[in-house]
């Protein structure tokens, strides 16, 4: 990890942890892994002749009713800077950051579709039963994932997808 | 007694009539043939003896331009013998070498006929293996695309997608 990400994560968690916006950074997250997904937003958001107030302005749009003041913020000041292609990488560090306060590690989960609490639960659960690790669960919607989930925690990837079980019979078919 | 003879009367053949004819025809014949005795029998034995020392030496050279000839002569043949017996061992090399040549280009022959047959069985078996893994792709992505559209079909039902995560957090639970 660079300094510069290091240094945005730990500035955007101390103003999270200020404003006591204790789902900010959640939704911080969740824009950075919409971002890294959508090649179009990416671009526009990292185009350095699109003037800054411009870029901050679809930040705004985007988000408006849809996060916290402190996310909008967070997100708006890392794009106007000019590291929008380095928000997913920030996002990261910050809820990596966040969790390692609390003893724990982030547990990047990919679904086709959105998690119950309950499901969150038992999820962080099972998770502590098979790797022994305390996990704060991170939700990202991937219609790509088809069914199931995709568990990303450190390097460590459980893969529970239909798109895998899929790829595993095509590949028993060829 | 020739005397007498003469005495007697001429006989018309032998005997001149006068006897002093006789007596001065017989000095002068044995002056002549004293001076023929002193001086043309040895000039005539000097010739003789000179022409046959002459013809001698003729013989002998005679004697050996033959015996040069001889040895001419048999050196040419021990010559034509050898350039027998070369030529012969020529046409016995031939002989051997369009042989060989023969066996060689015969052997070669059957090799290239036998690598070219090895060839075609090995192409056409290629070819085999090649259509039956093209016919296996095909129905491999035949049945993986009936697969994919069933799955999609199944997964659009909310209730399947909860189960497909309720089933991963329940194996990772173990």
């Amino acid at each position: 990890m660079s300094d510069t990400i290091d240094g945005y994560a730990e500035a955007l968690l101390a103003v999270v942890r200020a404003e006591g916006a204790s789902g900010a950074d959640d939704e911080i997250f969740r824009f950075a892994q919409a971002l890294e997904a959508n090649d179009e937003l990416r671009n526009t958001l990292s185009d350095p002749y699109v003037p800054a107030e411009k870029r901050q302005q679809i930040v705004e749009d985007l988000l408006q009713g849809k996060a916290s003041n402190v996310a909008r913020a967070a997100v708006s000041l890392v794009v106007g800077a000019g590291r929008a292609a380095e928000l997913p990488a920030i996002a990261r560090a910050l809820v990596a950051k966040g969790a390692a306060e609390s003893g724990k590690e982030v547990a990047e989960v990919r679904s086709a579709v959105a998690l119950s609490d309950d499901q969150k639960t038992r999820l962080a659960a099972s998770l502590k039963t098979a790797t022994g690790k305390d996990v704060d669960i991170k939700v990202t919607i991937d219609p790509s994932v088809l069914g199931g989930v995709v568990t990303t925690i450190g390097d460590t990837v459980i893969d529970g997808s239909v798109r895998s079980r899929l790829a595993q019979v095509k590949t028993h078919l060829g | 007694m020739i005397g007498i003879i003469a005495a007697e009367g001429p006989n018309g053949d032998f005997i001149p009539s006068d006897v002093n004819e006789l007596y001065w025809g017989s000095l002068a014949f044995g002056i002549i043939f004293a001076i023929f005795l002193w001086k043309g029998v040895p000039a005539i034995s000097k010739a003789m003896k000179g022409r046959t020392a002459r013809i001698e030496d003729e013989i002998a050279a005679a004697a050996a331009q033959k015996a040069a000839a001889e040895a001419e002569l048999a050196t040419l043949s021990g010559q034509l013998g050898d350039a027998g017996a070369e030529a012969a061992k020529i046409v016995a090399d031939a002989r051997e070498q369009a042989t060989k040549l023969e066996a060689d280009l015969l052997v070669r022959a059957e090799a290239d006929v036998a690598d070219s047959k090895e060839r075609s069985r090995i192409e056409i078996q290629a070819q085999r293996d090649q259509a039956l893994a093209d016919l296996r792709a095909a129905v491999a992505e035949q049945a993986r695309v009936a697969a994919d559209a069933v799955v999609r079909q199944n997964l659009d039902d909310a209730s399947t997608q909860s189960a497909l995560i309720d089933d991963y957090i329940n194996q990772l639970a173990g």
